[in-house]
Formats: C-alpha cells, structure tokens, sequence
C-alpha cells in the first residue's frame, strides 16, 4: 500500500509507461509553447495551404490563413489540456462530493442525490454541453463549466458504489464506534480507500473532455480567443478535399492525447485496483 | 454490584419488504464489571444484531441500553461520550484495521479523535499498548497487509483498549483465527481481564470456546434468550433442548458424535413460529409449545430456561462432556 | 505396481492397488520457493482420507493439483507424479482432465454458494452434469437430479428441483452441491473445507451425510478441514499438513490420541477445553506463525515454533519416517520414536 511500490508498479507497466511518455510529451509541448513560438498562433507566416514539407522552416505546413500549423497544434495541446483537466478535476470533485454522501448516509439524503445523477445522466452529454456553451457563450470557463455538467454523474455512481462497500467494512465500523465524526469517516477513512476507481475514472474523464472540447471547437463553440486542437480541425473543414492534413494533423494529436489517457487508465486500473491485484 | 452493562427488554426489527425481522426480541442480559458473558448462538439468532445495539450501531426499537452506568444515547455528543466505555473487537483482522494506516496510526486513532494528551504521550500510550497486547514495537510501523492475522487481531484488541473502556465487545473475535492463533488470543483476552479488570461480552458460535472464556453463558436463538446462567451449570445440566443439540453438533476428535441431531435450519425472523420460536426443530414440542412462549425463568431449575419442560429433562452427566479433545504427549 | 496400505477399520494390512497417489509433489511459487513439498500419500478405494492443517499449510494446493485447478502460474511450479486410476494427472491433458472432473473425480467447495450457479436453478445444474457426463437424457436426467436431491436430504426434491440457489439455506446449498458431485457416482470425492461456512448443528449434518454417502458409494474422499473434531467425526486416517509438506500420517484415532509430531501436539492442545475461569489454566498455545514461504527455515520447518527443538532440528530437515501405518516428520517424535 505504500506509494513509492504503485508508482514503480506503474512505470513497470508498459501501458503505463507508454502512456505517459506521451503524455508528457504533450505537455511539455504545451508548456513550451510561448517559449518556442513566441510570436503566437495566430500569426501569418506564408502562403496559405502549404504542405507539409513544402517549406522546410515550415514543418507542419499552413492552413488556409496561411498560419504555421505546428504553431497552431503547440498552442492547440494548451487549451486542450487545460479544459480536460480541470473539467475532469471539477467533474471528479463534484462526483465524489455526491457519491460520498448519497452513499455514506444513504436513505432520503441519497435517493434524492442519485435521482439528481440519474437526471443528469439521461442528458445526452455532447448536446447538452452544445446547449450550455450556445446558451451562455463560448469561453474557457463556460466550456469547462459544460463539460463538467455532464460528466460528474458517472463518478457519482463510482462513488457511491465504492462508499456502499467500503462503508459495511468494519474498520468504518470501529471508527464510528470510536466516536469519529461522520464528516471525518467519509474523508480520512472511507474518500483515501475510494481513490483508485476515482483516479481511474479522472484519467478517462480527462480524454473524455478533450474529445468534447474539440467537438465544441469543430462546430465553432470554441473560445475564439484561443487556439485549440478542435478549432483547427474546424478551420480545416472547410479545405478538406484539398488540404486534409490541416484537419488530420491536428486529429492526430487529439488521437495520441486520448490514447494515452487510456493507456494511463488502464495501467492505473491494474495498479490500483486491490481486486484485481490480489488474485 | 457494579454493572457494566444492562439490556433491559431489548428489541431491534430490520425492515424487510416481507415486513419486520425481529433480529432481537425482547432481549434482558446484565454484565457484571470484570466479567464475561458469553453469548452463543447460530448465524441469524440475533447475537451480531445485540452486539451492534451495544456499540450503537443499530439503534433498537424498544428497550434500554446501560453501558458502565449510563444509557446509551444516540446523538453525536452521546456516541463519542459512549466511545470512552466501551468497544468492539471484530472477526475478521484484516477488514476492521484501515488498510492504508499503520499499527501505530490505528492503535493511536481513539486518542486523536478524543483530543488526549500530547503527541509524546500518545506515543507513549501506544507502546504501552502493544506491549499489554504482546505486540513486538517494531510491528508499530508496519501496514495491516504486513502482519499476521493472530497480530492484526492484537492490533484490534489494543485499538479497544486505547480508551480504558470498561466493556469490550468481542463479536466472533476469534473465528477467523487458526486454532493455534486463537489459543493465543484467548490466553491474551483472559490475561487482559485479569489485569486491567474489563468486562467481555463474546460472542461466538462455538460452545467449546465461550465455555472456555465466560463466567456466564447465554444462548441466543430467533432473537430471543433461551438458557442463560453460570457457564458451568449452562454447560452441565443443558436444559433447553436447542443447547444440547448444540453441544451434541460440535464435532468430536475422539470420534462419533452422539446425542440429538438437530433436523432443518433456523426459521425466518420475519414469520417465526408461534409460541416457543425453537419448536420447529424440537423432538420434544407439545401442543403447549405452539401455544405459549415460555417464560425465561429460574423456577425449579438451576439457572433461567425458557422452555415448558425443562424442568422434566434430566441434568447431563458431568463425566461425559460430549466435546474433550484427545491430548497427547 | 501395489502398494501396502493399512486399513484402519480392520486392522491388518490388506494389499490393494491405490485409487490416487501422490509422489514427491512440488509446486513452486517460483523457482526455489516452494508452497508444497515432498508431497507424497495414497489413497484406498473406499477409504476416508482427511488432509488437516492451519490456512497455508498447503491442504487446499494440494487439492486443486489433483483436480488440476492449480492457477497457470502454479501449474509451471508443479512437479511429481499424481496418479489416479494408473494415470499420471500432473501430466495429463486438459482435455483429459476435463473428462475426469465431475465424472471420476468431484470436488466439493467451502462457499456452496459461490460454487453455484445463481441464474439456474439447482436441478438444472444437477441435470446439466448429469447430460454431459452420463449422457442422459433431458427426462432422465431431470428424474435422476430429482432422486439425488432426495439423497443428500432435501424434503420434497420434486419441489426443490426449480429452486435458486438463494431461495435455499446454506447447508441445503451444501446439500446441493453434494448431490452435483455424487452425481456421475465418482471414484473419489475432495471435500475442501466443505462445512467451515456452516454453522454447528447444520455441520453435523452434513458430516453425517458425507459419511452416510461414502459407506453407501464405496467412493473414496478426501476431506481438508482446519479442524481437528471435523476429523475425527468422517476420516479413517489423516495426514497433518504444516508448511506445505506432510509432517504426520496415521489412522485417525491413533493420531488424535497419541500425536507424534510436536505440532500435531500442539494443535490438539491448543484446543480450548474446559473453563478458564471456572478454575482452568491458560490454553497451550504455539508461539510464532508459520514461515512465508520465501523465508522456510534451513532445518526443520517447524523448529522456530517447537519447543522440543535442538540444535539438530535447526540444521537439518527430518526426513518422514515409517513404521507401520504411521509416519512422522520429527527426530524428536513425541514419547519417542514410532514403534
């Protein structure tokens, strides 16, 4: 149980490793990207619609504006990152807060939580968060806010059914004996126990958010003010026939990113998971 | 006397969609201080749904809970003011230590939750502890998964003790053990009454080892005290008829089982029979049993016997106990 | 190849060709960790064999290797001969294998309720063993279940044949399970802890009704349990497992009686017995645990628990010594050697 043995257990593991080599490789890119490409995403540098390789300075080529395309995916894996993780922060922050008290105390308290989840679950994600960002207006915070809205219920349900189990154990039983405050229970003792299923799930909600981030940009509810990963592939639409490498380069990295926060998922999944482990 | 604990016509029903199982029915026991009840019975007679009233896990339906002299109360304050009198040991070792705390955190956990004393006397506290519970100090730092099961239960045991309770409820404590491991725990159970003066109530299903832990012994079934008395004249004389199909069960190393063989299961909670809840499997049962529940009583026996015809079943010898394993060497 | 058995019951050697046997069996966790060791035991047609010792002792190993259970891992690790009806087990196909569990070979479990099927209901299970095994027909083998549900005690089989699983009790499940292992009538049944998950007066009938089973059949059984009385109520004569290897062998009353290894000593000992406060003394225990398997002592297995150990037991490990139908793994046997 102790960290350092699950985080070797996990590097040993070769989708896990995979995973996050190329994981970091993004964000490294992402982090990088004002110190490589000082002059932003949204300058024009050449003639629009060159290949790749046509221009040797430029390695990506352009799009139809004429923008360096490589410029565009560095400054895109920003705000791609940036709206999957914290709308999977927020989701899993949300999901556990329900989960932990819908099943710790269960009885009205969390029937009520759960038809809430339920009600939230029957929404058809993608659509609902199209309706949310047309509604309020495409920017950063509304399309984390919209991603979030639709992607908490299924940690709820994670959750809870974590707390059920982990609730009848009887060293939650002796803490209750003990007198331990119920507040204290469901932190320190039963939300430390339920974290594995939570991290396995954030890494999903992760790529998850990424592929509705890029849907939003694709139809042209991204934030205009930023370039993103979705909004390129939308630009590029419209070139297909001619020029679809400005669509598939930047489908590219949205394919990599996701495939690696499966990866991730999966190594964490076998990690983390005591049933699994204990065979 | 002194009491440390004091059920006083106990009941507690679950809510079952077949309606209410009476897991305890009209249940009335007293524990003296320093001593052991032992409360044995089959799975589903009610003994864990007991145990889980005196801890305030369930909270009964009727009845009155006095544990150490004051009645158990069920809000926040009244449970945290209950946790300084008495505890509970579990079966199984591995499930009721915190898998991702140390010895040393789970031992000291009561006293942080309870604010007592300084860091360095917590500490101070918790060594005393593990050398009480025969626990070697450089088990302190390690994880539940690292130690023995007969250890983990030392570990849960001195958990108990943290707060000096004067009750420790010990439901099925040493089941899960292997007999070697629970001769161990039994000799440390005993040893701690011995010097610290806390009271048991242990509950197990096995007869053998209640009868060789308790001052007294009570036997459960459907919710209801059926024989409860000294454990020696409890086990000697075996007036209910359900205690001596449950001696005459426990299998026997020297050979051949004898006495009467209990035929069926325990009935529903949620419809038991009428009269004496035992008829059903009774060779004995009168048309009187199906009629009348038998009164708990004392009157012309040696100890209380809820049965009609107790007092027509003769006292076993003493000679023959039906369970002796065979010693060697 | 024959080999002298002493049956206990009669006495007196009575040569007869084993139904199982196991010779030097080992199974490695991995390479030079053994879980089990120089395993080796027969057992007679007919004959009631219980295997007995603490959880990791290797009992139930041993018995998913002669079913041929043994995880993938174990499989590799396993060597030695396991011999059943003149045929080599550890060798044989898993074909083979397939076609001799639930036909000659049984096993009964500890949780029946595992070990069942919940979505189909219990004569269905019986019925299906029976079709795939006996070849029966979908009507006899429905009329056959129901006549087994009668023999292992249920009332009103033609009732019970429809229920589920979780319709029924604990020891009925058991029962259940029971009459799905008799059912293609087996040369040897192994019953892994079969009444640990049941309570006492259900226990009993349960050892009255594998006992009643074996005496009717003539099959053989191979009982595992932890517990010494459980033993003593079913086996003809047991072996004492500790640390995966067999430290004591012999008829049943002979053993429990007069133990010759210093654990089976123990373990008796240990038993509680008596009143402690009723004027009783302190159960003899046996100090320590047993060793993890990658960490078995040099000698003696069980040397660092024993009392009666001397340097010798710390450097050299016993080898299980013979005389007669008892065997010991000791060089200090308890009330000197075996006769």
């Amino acid at each position: 149980m102790k960290p350092p043995s699950q985080i070797r257990r996990f590097l040993r593991h070769p989708s896990g490793a995979v995973g996050l080599a190329l994981l970091l490789f993004f964000v490294a890119m992402a982090l990088a990207a004002p110190y490589l490409f000082p002059q932003g995403p949204y300058k024009m540098v050449a003639r629009p619609m060159l290949w790749p390789g046509q221009n040797p300075d430029l390695l990506l080529g352009t799009d139809s504006l004429g923008r360096d395309l490589l410029v565009s995916v560095v400054y895109g894996a920003r705000v791609s990152l940036l709206v999957g993780l914290s709308a999977a922060l927020a989701s899993a922050i949300v999901g556990a807060a329900v989960g932990l008290v819908s099943g710790y105390f269960g009885g009205w308290i969390g029937d009520m939580l759960m038809r809430i989840t339920d009600a939230f679950q029957t929404l058809p994600s993608f659509l609902a968060a199209i309706l949310i960002v047309g509604l309020i207006g495409p920017s950063i915070g509304t399309i984390v806010t919209s991603i979030a809205l639709v992607s908490w219920p299924m940690v709820a349900r994670l959750v809870r059914a974590e707390v059920l189990r982990i609730k009848t154990l009887d060293f939650v039983q002796a803490c209750r004996i003990m007198g331990m405050p119920d507040w204290r229970i469901m932190l320190a003792e039963i939300l430390p126990n339920s974290l594995g299923p939570i991290i396995v799930a954030t890494s999903l909600l992760v790529a998850n958010a990424i592929i509705i981030e890029s849907g939003l940009s694709f139809l042209g509810l991204g934030d205009p003010n930023m370039m993103s990963w979705g909004g390129v592939i939308g630009n590029g639409r419209s070139a297909l026939r001619m020029a679809w490498y400005i669509t598939m380069i930047p489908a590219g990295a949205v394919v990599l990113t996701v495939l690696a926060l499966n990866l991730i998922g999966d190594a964490l999944n076998d990690v983390l998971n005591p049933r699994l482990r204990k065979g | 006397m002194t009491r440390s604990l004091e059920l006083v016509n106990l009941s507690l029903h679950h809510p079952t969609p077949a309606g209410p199982l009476r897991a305890v029915d009209g249940v009335n026991l007293t524990l003296n201080k320093a001593e052991t009840l032992g409360l044995v019975g089959e799975s589903g007679c009610g003994k864990s749904s007991l145990a889980r009233c005196v801890v305030g896990l369930n909270t009964p339906q009727e009845g009155s809970i006095v544990v150490g002299g004051q009645a158990l109360g069920t809000s926040a304050a009244d449970r945290r003011a209950a946790a300084q009198r008495v505890q509970m040991v579990f079966q199984d070792p591995m499930g009721s230590l915190n898998p991702r705390h140390t010895v040393r955190r789970s031992i000291e956990q009561p006293l942080k939750i309870h604010g007592r004393g300084s860091a360095a006397e917590r500490r101070a506290r918790v060594e005393e502890l593990a050398a009480q519970v025969g626990l070697g100090l450089h088990l302190l730092d390690r994880y539940p998964h690292q130690i023995s099961g007969g250890q983990r239960q030392r570990v849960s045991i001195a958990r108990a003790l943290t707060l000096e309770p004067e009750l420790i409820v010990c439901d099925e404590a040493v089941s899960a053990l292997d007999v070697s491991v629970q001769a161990q725990v039994l000799n440390l159970l005993t040893k701690l009454q011995r010097d610290l003066g806390v009271s048991f109530l242990f509950i197990s299903h096995d007869l053998s080892v209640v009868r060789y832990v308790s001052h007294r012994i009570a036997v459960m079934y459907l919710g209801q005290i059926v024989e409860l008395g000294d454990a020696e004249s409890v086990w000697a004389e075996r007036r209910h008829p359900y205690t001596r199909a449950l001696t005459s069960s426990i299998p026997d190393a020297a050979g051949g089982m004898r006495g009467e063989r209990l035929t069926g299961d325990v009935p529903s909670a949620v419809n038991p029979p009428s009269g004496c809840p035992f008829r059903t499997r009774c060779r004995h049962a009168q048309a009187i049993c199906a009629e009348a529940r038998p009164a708990l009583t004392d009157d012309g026996l040696p100890h209380l016997v809820a049965c009609h015809f107790a007092r027509d079943f003769a006292p076993l010898e003493r000679e023959s106990p039906p369970v002796q394993a065979a010693t060697g060497g | 190849m024959t080999f002298s058995i002493l049956d206990s019951a009669r006495a007196e050697p009575v040569t007869t060709a084993p139904l199982l046997s196991l010779e030097d069996v080992r199974i490695d966790l991995r390479p030079g960790v053994p879980l089990v060791e120089a395993l080796s035991f027969d057992v007679a047609p007919g004959e009631a064999l219980a295997i007995v010792g603490e959880s990791g002792c290797g009992k139930s190993l041993t018995s998913l290797a002669v079913m041929g259970l043994l995880p993938k891992n174990l499989k590799a690790g396993q060597s030695g001969k396991i011999v059943f009806e003149g045929m080599d087990l550890a060798t044989a196909s898993e074909g083979k294998l397939r076609g001799l569990r639930g036909n000659r070979l049984a096993m009964i479990f500890q949780d029946p309720l595992s070990a069942l099927n919940p979505v189909l209901s219990v004569g269905a299970q019986i019925a299906e063993v029976l079709i795939a095994h006996a070849r029966m027909s979908k009507a006899q083998a429905k009329a056959r279940a129901i006549e087994l549900l009668g023999e292992v005690g249920l009332p009103r089989p033609d009732l019970r044949f429809g229920d589920y699983p979780h319709q029924l009790s604990g020891g009925m499940r058991q029962r259940v399970t029971i009459a799905m292992a008799i059912a293609c009538d087996p040369k040897l049944v192994i019953a892994d802890e079969p009444t640990t998950a049941l309570d006492v007066t259900v226990q009993a009938q349960i050892l009255d009704l594998l006992t009643e089973i074996r005496k009717r059949t003539g099959q053989s059984l191979i009982l595992i349990t932890h517990d010494l009385g459980v033993v003593g109520e079913v086996a003809d004569r047991m072996i004492v497992m500790y640390a995966g290897t067999v430290v004591e062998e012999g008829p049943v009353a002979e053993v429990l009686s007069r133990p010759k290894h210093p654990y089976t000593a123990g373990l008796l000992a240990a038993r509680p017995s008596g009143s402690y406060v009723h004027g009783g003394q302190a159960l003899s225990d046996i100090p320590g645990t047993v060793p993890a398997p990658d960490a078995r002592p040099e000698g003696c297995l069980f040397a660092p628990r024993c009392a009666r150990a001397t340097a010798r037991c710390r450097e050299a490990r016993p080898p299980l010594d013979r005389a007669g139908a008892r065997a010991v793994r000791c060089f200090f046997p308890v009330d000197g050697a075996l006769a």
